[in-house]
């Protein structure tokens, strides 16, 4: 055997083991993060949209008909914001500089997955606004999870969409109109979808970038 | 043996002081502390600016408090707090090694739970505080209702021992939203018709058809019932919610193991107990009745000395309303002076209270005794919104609240409603010439009749109209009734009042022809 094929088998060795060390540790990220039990919980959430949905909740014309696919809408984007929360401390930092990728994808992989499991919960029965609003509504309020974390860290990340919630909850009562308020706004306006996206895309830097805030306060 | 004896108070002591010390660390530490500015900021945002914007009178300035909104504003991050200071041990492993503490796990939670409490409570007073002080300082008139600032005030506590036990029973770091989110969705859902029953579902303390109303109070005494039962349901929920965190515990013996049952048991009682209450409630007018803890006393009319004003015919209001008066005196005068001395017309105006679950938006009204009194209901201090046709292709719209400060506004939706109610009665509207004379003094009073063959006035896009009190439909434009109502509201007014003086009686006999009315 020459050596040209030993060296050509090696790095094929080296190349593969690597894969296998980055799928590791993408895993091992994901479990950190206890996405599993996250998607788990999504799943749960789409289920009790489409029960919503069948028990007349989003039926009439009140303004319970989009304040409670918000709330269910809330409910996915908490467990997203809650998941970018390090077990580890500054002890991650400290290891590689492949962690704001690994917290982008994972990020972003959540995102996409709540959005498939919610208009997943949509089939068989009629959401007000329907996908894309509830995409819109989504992405902004996971870039308000995901801000908040960067500012109080992944823990109590929930404060901002749940806050941001209440606020939408009040706005739909009262007939608001502004974009700031997307899930107000029909799902095809410019402002409101513009609105949410930004937010999404600030949220999803700065989760990447900074990663949330590591704190030792309760 | 003296040992022996001074053994038990000693470890007593000992645990109440370490209680006392532990309770310190964690009002210093708590979560819940961090979330007060935002609690208060959301009850500033949601409750406070809708309520400063209700008119200064105490039981419509607390209608969002008696409808629950407070709870809204606080139960989410009270009970996401509580969650997380509850999962606490269970999030960072420790749960074992505290455990083996001289300190019984229970009375160390309830510590914890206790100093999250008080944050939260502390921030409730504060925040009731600033509107009770804001709204003190403008010379409120009517009643202040505490009932339903109490309730507020345990429902933040039921809910702090509910999600402080949900994050024990679960410590994981989804459990705090989920809680956080749960509680959002059971207060919205329990505001509107899915749990919108009038019986076990007014346990909600959200529930709009617990809400008494705007003017809870003011004509009857305010109906304590329901926020009784809702206290007994909340501080059995409560209770219950700690005893169960307190049976989970190993480290306490049988005698805690027992005493944390006893807790559990209670608690429950308690909350069954206020869902057998509820069971039994009847919503009234005056609010909601429950036999079980109603006082008779509660029955009685309030006893004030009404203010009147009104020249042909005097209308009185309670003084609650007193700066509603002129108004309401300008925009009933019209009608007043068409049927004054007349057999059988008002020979007053009284205020009563507006049915503020029933169906009616503005006014209702009936002609009540001999000599007749028009009882008159006025949806004063209501919440939302409304919209009018103003004129050909024009609309306006306005706070419920503020409409009552606009004199055109009084007129538009307490004239039509009132004014056929009294024609009615006196004229009656079987005959067609009974119809004419009515659409004719319903012209002469300023009432505008619609035409019902014309299309809707209002171009497309403007304001939905929904106004139905204020529109009064009129005859079919050159009919027999359309013309003799004409003829009939173009005589001048003294001739109108003398024709009628004269034929009333044959009029509302049916005797009477449209060719007879002048």
């Amino acid at each position: 055997m020459s050596s040209s094929t030993l060296n050509e088998r090696s790095a094929l060795r080296d190349r593969a083991q690597k894969r296998g060390l980055g799928a590791r540790l993408t895993w091992l990220h994901l479990v950190s993060r206890q996405v599993p039990a996250a998607l788990a919980i999504m799943a749960g959430l789409a289920v009790v949209l489409n029960i919503g949905a069948r028990l007349n909740w989003y039926s009439g014309d009140g303004a319970l008909v989009q304040q409670v696919p918000v709330l269910l809408e809330a409910g996915a984007v908490v467990v997203i914001a809650v998941s970018t929360r390090s077990p580890f401390g500054e002890v991650e930092l400290a290891n590689g500089r492949l962690l704001p990728g690994l917290r982008l994808g994972t990020v972003l992989a959540l995102t996409a997955a709540a959005i498939g499991l919610m208009a997943a919960g949509m089939i068989g029965v009629h959401l007000p606004d329907g996908g894309a609003a509830l995409a819109r509504n989504m992405a902004g309020m996971t870039g308000i999870g995901l801000i908040t974390a960067t500012i109080l860290g992944g823990a109590m990340a929930w404060v901002g969409p749940v806050a941001y919630a209440a606020i939408t909850e009040y706005a739909l009562s009262a007939s608001w109109q502004s974009p700031l308020i997307w899930a107000a706004r029909p799902p095809h306006d410019g402002g409101a979808v513009l609105c949410a996206a930004a937010v999404f895309v600030v949220g999803v830097v700065l989760i990447a970038v900074r990663g949330p805030r590591n704190t030792v306060r309760e | 043996m003296t040992a022996v004896l001074d053994r038990p108070l000693a470890t007593a002591g000992v645990i109440r002081l370490t209680v006392g010390r532990l309770l310190r660390l964690e009002l210093r530490r708590n979560a819940m502390m961090l979330l007060v500015p935002l609690v208060i900021a959301m009850f500033w945002f949601d409750t406070y600016r809708s309520s400063m914007e209700l008119p200064a009178i105490w039981p419509t300035r607390l209608l969002y408090v008696q409808q629950g909104r407070p709870l809204v504003d606080f139960a989410p991050f009270v009970a996401g707090a509580a969650a997380w200071t509850g999962s606490r041990d269970g999030r960072r492993g420790t749960a074992e090694q505290v455990a083996t503490t001289p300190l019984p796990r229970w009375a160390a939670r309830l510590s914890s739970w206790a100093a999250l409490a008080i944050w939260a409570l502390g921030g409730y007073v504060v925040c009731m505080g600033l509107l009770l002080g804001a709204t003190a300082a403008q010379s409120p008139t009517g009643p202040l209702p505490w009932w339903p600032v109490l309730v507020g005030a345990l429902g933040v506590l039921a809910f702090s021992a509910l999600g402080f036990t949900a994050g024990v029973v679960f410590p994981s770091r989804f459990a705090v939203p989920l809680v956080a989110i749960g509680v959002l969705l059971i207060l919205v859902l329990t505001q509107y018709p899915i749990t919108h029953n009038a019986t076990y579902g007014l346990l909600a303390p959200t529930n709009l058809m617990g809400s008494a109303g705007p003017q809870a109070g003011v004509f009857s005494p305010f109906l304590p019932d329901l926020s009784i039962t809702q206290l007994v349901f909340l501080a059995g929920l409560t209770v219950f919610a700690l005893g169960a965190m307190g049976l989970r515990e190993r480290g306490g013996g049988a005698l805690a193991t027992g005493f944390a049952a006893i807790v559990t048991v209670v608690g429950l009682a308690a909350t069954g107990y206020g869902v057998k209450l509820a069971g039994t409630a009847q919503v009234t007018a005056n609010g909601v009745v429950i036999s079980a803890v109603h006082a008779a006393s509660d029955d009685s009319p309030v006893t004030t000395s009404p203010v009147c004003q009104g020249s042909a015919v005097q209308v009185c209001v309670s003084p609650v309303y007193r700066s509603y008066l002129p108004d309401l005196d300008a925009a009933l005068q019209s009608l007043l002076t068409e049927v004054a001395g007349l057999p059988g017309a008002p020979t007053k105006v009284e205020q009563v209270v507006f049915p503020y679950h029933g169906d009616a938006v503005y006014t209702v009204s009936s002609l009540q005794g001999s000599p007749a009194v028009l009882d008159l209901g006025l949806n004063i201090g209501a919440d939302g919104s409304t919209c009018f046709v103003t004129g050909p292709k024009s609309s306006t719209c306005s706070s419920v609240s503020d409409l009552w400060k606009n004199a055109s506004l009084v007129k538009t939706v307490v004239l039509p409603h009132t004014a056929q109610t009294v024609l009615d009665s006196l004229v009656g509207d079987r005959t067609e010439a009974q119809q004419a004379v009515v659409d004719g003094m319903l012209t002469a009073a300023g009432v505008t009749l619609t035409d019902p063959t014309a299309q809707s006035q209002l171009p497309p896009g403007a304001p939905r109209v929904f106004n139905p009190e204020v529109q009064v439909m009129g005859p079919t434009p050159g009919s027999a009734v359309a013309v003799a109502a004409t003829r009939f509201a173009a005589l001048p007014q003294s001739e109108r009042y003398a024709w009628l003086s004269k034929h009333l009686s044959a009029l509302s006999a049916g005797q009477i022809s449209t060719a007879d009315v002048p």
